[in-house]
């Protein structure tokens, strides 16, 4: 009797189960298509992504990449990266902190800042293959971020000096005939200049508030205009000219507190986010032929600037696997 | 709104304290089955606590060992299941009507009832829970009928249970509970006072205590070598019960707490042994309200921080009245208390254990002595508290077979080490002025119990009171073997172990007026009327606090701060209006115990070291804030965690520390005032450089002594993980900070000069 109550009961409860299982997948089947749905929204390169990174491949990049990478608390070391070989080697150089490397126009030297272990440091010069090293400052001073002009003769480079404790820029004569001479704006910090190839412009980064914002120097005309204002907030670092000049390439904090790589405009001033990772991009600089951005985001990696993926199927290679920063590209001899 | 009422100091310490009663009241009260030696609810519950406490403890190390500290709630719950399954627990027919009066017979001290009175009720506790799992029985049931009639029954039950509180024999006993209630309430209150005022923890050791509840909570056995991790275990298991409160509060206000439970210890022990509530209330009030005068020898700071060996002198003197009454009664069940308890004390600390075992002993001796019998049930005391304490060791030998060494941190007297420091100079200085000495309480103590053991043969000879007797004596055996430690010098104890016996002695002092005031109220047992004797010894008793309270001066509170209590505050401020793991705090030993499990943590030394000017004049320089070995040690993880908010603190005016012996890189940093304050200045100075060049950092909180930077940004797991800094944690001892700017005002800013 009690078995004749009992079985269908725990039949109905085994169906009943059943029906909850199918239910219970049904439900997540539907969730996993909401998420699918909304995680594949086109919603243009304003959403954050975690972009897909490989390997570098060897025998589709060209060129060399000059870089600064950490070797310990305080030591840092520059390094060459052959693209197509896929291969690099060490700058032979003093132990310290060298960093802010930047090829000369011809390719046959080296402009970097070395620091020393009293917190000072210096602009030095060395020939690609690691000799005739030159200091090119010195001084009781704080020197970085070295850029060339692009006529190889000189370098504009930002210095705390002279009793000043804010960053100011200062071009000297590579032959150091000259003492270095203040360029650029002299509210707040000045850091990071580039030239453009033309020899006309500089490009750098200035603080006079809360933000970093970037400004170019028209040194024929002897103009030094905002190209930021703020507005849109955060910081504005690492500018870059294209090979035409018509673009400044540079890393921003003013979306989402991310560092991302932007693009500007100079005869529009119109601004677009080149790279919408969820990663720390800073430090992007263009390939020779302005196809390619290399930046660090802890490590160095490489994008293409159209935003298209490499014959891997990846979205951006991974050019080293240290911490390392500042790089700077030229063509292949 | 709600969340600030519920994070003020008073709160959380009700909040606390209701997880201890939860904890250590209620649960034992559900699952232990009532002890048949137990005469009244009052003595169920005092026994069942006492054997919880022992087996939590003893299930929390087991669980510990295998790393399921985390199940205990859930294990628990199956265990009363299980129980209920079993049917063993409390049972559900016997519904009690006159637990009041059994209560209140032994609060009135009617011997003749506290005798002969069997037990018949159940606790008001029991009650409530029956009338609650009565509610879950509908679920078993079928049909409307008995749904409406279970909810009549019920409402009929709560009906009579309304009514019942506002009976006659209700208002006597709330008469008779509020003055031990009052002085439990102003004990707690002047034992929390330092810890409502003051963040930072007090004494120093309780850091280290709050680091091992952690690590326990975390089941990381032993982080620093083994040493008895009961008071952790018992931080730990608190935090189980008080959802919503870190455990920095629960250590925080435990001490208090602990105190306060000494004060309900010696109330008991007096009132159980000597059915004098006079008595119970003189002891008790004495020493609960006038904790700070200095001839108690009790080290008042000691009495306000969560110390092992008042917690382990708490048990033990709720424990202690089982050792009496297994000779008076000879009822082997107190000798089980008396083994779960020497397990508990034991687990917490071999101090109050070796101290149980040695007044157990003495004062079932003494009680056989004059009860002229039940010395086998004296060596028996003596054989199941050492069993409780052997099996409470067992964690020795598993340690060291799994390869891990004995505790060396008590390398100075009056200190303990944790890897992350916590260093007691007040206590130092506390000590050498509280060297033991006869005083005109100590004296009172003497005669006391020489009064005690008088009267005690007097009343032996009467049957009516010779059980009582024969417990007075037994009472005032604790009193001479304390005098015996304190006065015969081969058995004085070791200086390093002065603090603890300090407490000791005042405990034992506290028992021994209560045993004298015992004896003097003796002739009150004459009073045939229950009522009229209790409200005779109460009046008594008032009068003989008040008294006290005139003849004895009370001393200042002391405190013993190991850091600026902005820096407490600050990271207390933190830790409650940030998400775990979104912070990082560079700071001090202090700030390291105080986050670990909630955020990441920096090294002040280590930031110190890592760190140039030539970084914080660099705007592309961005701080990395990984200390995955620090964070490791604290739990067992090695997952990196940076965070958006880092915050650095910096004492401007370096906090005067007592200077150690460079033992370890906590010493040598921390507890030397010359490299302390070269850490500060030189940290000072980077902040100062990283602000100038940088827009992220914020002046978060300054004041004269202290200043906290914040910098906040998006953080950069990669960066933070692969960057060098902030992960070696090697000692190099002599190496770092031989020079610089002695302080943070040395350190010349140049732009604001």
């Amino acid at each position: 009797m009690g078995e004749l109550r009992v079985r269908p009961i725990r039949a109905r409860h085994r169906s009943a189960a059943a029906a909850m299982r199918l239910r219970g997948r049904t439900l997540i089947v539907l969730l996993l298509a909401a998420t699918l749905t909304v995680a594949c929204e086109p919603t243009g390169e304003r959403r954050l992504v975690s972009i897909r990174e490989g390997e570098l491949q060897p025998g589709y990049l060209t060129g060399e990449l000059l870089y600064a990478e950490t070797r310990g608390v305080r030591q840092s070391a520059l390094f060459i990266h052959d693209l197509w070989e896929a291969t690099r080697e060490r700058l032979p150089l003093p132990r310290g902190y060298a960093t802010s490397p930047n090829w000369s126009p011809d390719g046959q030297r080296i402009a970097f800042a070395f620091g020393t272990e009293d917190g000072r440091s210096h602009i030095w010069v060395v020939d690609r293959d690691g000799e005739n090293l030159t200091r090119i400052t010195d001084g009781e001073v704080v020197d970085d971020y070295p850029r060339w002009s692009p006529d190889g003769d000189s370098l504009v480079f930002a210095s705390i000096r002279d009793g000043d404790y804010d960053w100011r820029l200062f071009v000297v004569p590579v032959d150091r005939g000259r003492e270095p001479r203040v360029v650029g704006s002299t509210d707040g910090h000045s850091v990071f200049p580039d030239w453009s190839n033309d020899g006309r412009f500089i490009v750098y980064s200035n603080r006079d508030g809360d933000a970093y914002e970037l400004r170019v120097l028209d040194l024929v005309a002897d103009v030094d205009r905002a190209l930021t204002e703020g507005g849109e907030g955060g910081q504005h670092l690492y500018a870059q000219f294209s090979s035409d000049g018509r673009e400044i390439l540079f890393a921003t904090d003013r979306d989402d507190d991310v560092w991302q790589i932007w693009t500007l405009d100079l005869a529009t001033n119109t601004q677009e986010r080149v790279i919408g990772s969820d990663s720390m991009d800073e430090y992007p600089t263009y390939s020779p032929d302005d196809e390619f951005i290399a930046f660090s985001t802890g490590h160095l990696a490489v994008y293409r600037t159209d935003g298209g993926a490499f014959p891997d199927g990846q979205l951006r290679w991974a050019v080293t696997q240290n911490l390392a920063w500042a790089p700077d590209w030229r063509a292949a001899e | 709104m709600i969340q600030d009422f519920l994070q003020l100091p008073v709160v959380i310490l009700v909040r606390v304290l209701l997880g201890m009663v939860l904890a250590f009241v209620v649960l034992p009260n559900i699952v232990l089955p009532r002890p048949p030696s137990a005469r009244t609810s009052l003595d169920a519950t005092v026994v069942r606590s006492v054997r919880w406490t022992g087996i939590i403890l003893a299930v929390s190390h087991v669980l510990l060992v295998v790393r399921l500290f985390h199940v205990l709630p859930i294990l628990l719950l199956c265990a009363y299941g299980w129980l209920r399954k079993q049917d063993r627990l409390p049972s559900r027919k016997r519904v009690a009507t006159d637990g009041v009066v059994t209560t209140d017979a032994v609060l009135a001290g009617d011997v003749s009832e506290f005798d002969e009175m069997p037990e018949r009720s159940h606790s008001a506790v029991q009650r409530a829970w029956l009338q609650f799992t009565d509610m879950f029985s509908v679920f078993e049931r079928v049909g409307f009928r008995m749904f409406v009639d279970w909810i009549v029954g019920v409402w009929r039950r709560l009906l009579g249970l309304v009514r019942s509180v506002f009976t006659r024999q209700s208002a006597l006993l709330a008469v008779l509970v509020a003055p031990i209630v009052g002085i439990l309430s102003a004990s707690l209150v002047e034992r929390g006072r330092l810890a409502f005022r003051f963040e930072t923890l007090s004494p120093p050791e309780a850091y280290v205590y709050l680091t091992w509840a952690k690590s326990f909570a975390n089941n990381s056995a032993f982080p620093d070598g083994i040493y008895p991790q009961g008071l952790p275990g018992f931080i730990a298991f608190l935090g189980k019960l008080t959802p919503g409160i870190d455990l920095y509060e629960i250590t925080r206000y435990t001490g208090a707490l602990i105190g306060m439970l000494l004060v309900f210890g010696i109330f008991y022990a007096v009132l159980r042994l000597t059915a004098n509530v006079g008595a119970a209330l003189f002891a008790a009030g004495a020493f609960g309200i006038f904790g700070t005068v200095q001839q108690w020898h009790s080290p008042w700071i000691r009495q306000t921080g969560p110390l092992p060996q008042e917690l382990g002198f708490a048990i033990a003197l709720l424990a202690l009245p089982s050792a009496i009454l297994a000779i008076t009664e000879r009822d082997r069940d107190h000798l089980r208390t008396t083994m779960l308890a020497a397990l508990g004390i034991g687990i917490i600390h071999p101090v109050p254990l070796a101290m149980f075992i040695v007044f157990a002993f003495a004062g079932a001796l003494v009680t056989a002595v004059i009860d002229r019998g039940g010395f086998d049930y004296a060596f028996f005391v003596l054989v199941y508290g050492l069993i409780g304490g052997l099996i409470a060791h067992v964690y020795v030998p598993i340690g060291l077979l799994v390869g891990l060494d004995i505790f060396q941190g008590m390398d100075h007297p009056f200190t303990v080490r944790s890897y992350a420091g916590g260093r007691t100079e007040a206590l130092v200085g506390l000590m050498a002025t509280e060297r033991l000495g006869h005083n005109l309480l100590t004296y009172v103590a003497m005669g006391s119990v020489a009064l005690a053991l008088l009267v005690a043969l007097v009343m032996r000879a009467r049957s009516r009171t010779r059980h009582i007797g024969a417990q007075l004596a037994g009472l005032a055996g604790f009193g001479i073997v304390a005098l015996a430690l304190y006065d015969v010098r081969p058995l004085q104890i070791p200086l390093n172990l002065l603090g603890p016996m300090g407490n000791l002695v005042g405990i034992a002092v506290a028992l021994a007026l209560g045993a004298g005031f015992a004896a003097v109220t003796a002739a009150a047992f004459a009073v045939r009327n229950p009522l009229q004797r209790a409200a005779s010894v109460i009046v008594l008793a008032a009068v003989a606090v008040a008294g006290f309270g005139r003849t004895f001066d009370t001393g200042p509170l002391q405190r013993a701060p190991s850091e600026y209590e902005a820096m407490a505050a600050v990271t207390r401020d933190v830790m409650r209006n940030q998400d775990a793991f979104t912070f990082t705090i560079v700071g001090t030993p202090q700030q390291r115990q105080a986050v670990a499990g909630v955020g990441t943590f920096i090294e002040l030394w280590v930031f110190a070291r890592d760190v140039t000017v030539r970084d914080a004049q660099d705007p592309g320089f961005v701080v990395p804030d990984v200390s995955s070995l620090m964070f490791a040690r604290d739990l067992g993880q090695t997952l990196p965690i940076p965070t958006a908010d880092v915050y650095i603190f910096v004492e401007k005016d370096p906090f005067p520390v007592p200077e150690q012996a460079p033992v370890g890189p906590t010493e040598e940093y921390y507890y030397n005032r010359e490299k302390r304050g070269r850490i500060m200045a030189t940290v000072y100075a980077w902040a100062e450089y990283y602000r100038h060049y940088h827009t992220d950092m914020t002046v978060h909180f300054e004041d004269d002594d202290v200043v906290v930077y914040r910098i906040r940004r998006r953080p950069n797991t990669v960066a933070s993980a692969a960057a060098p800094q902030f992960k070696d944690y090697t000692w190099e001892p002599g190496v770092l900070f031989t020079g610089g700017p002695a302080e943070p005002s040395e350190v010349v800013i140049p732009w604001e000069s």
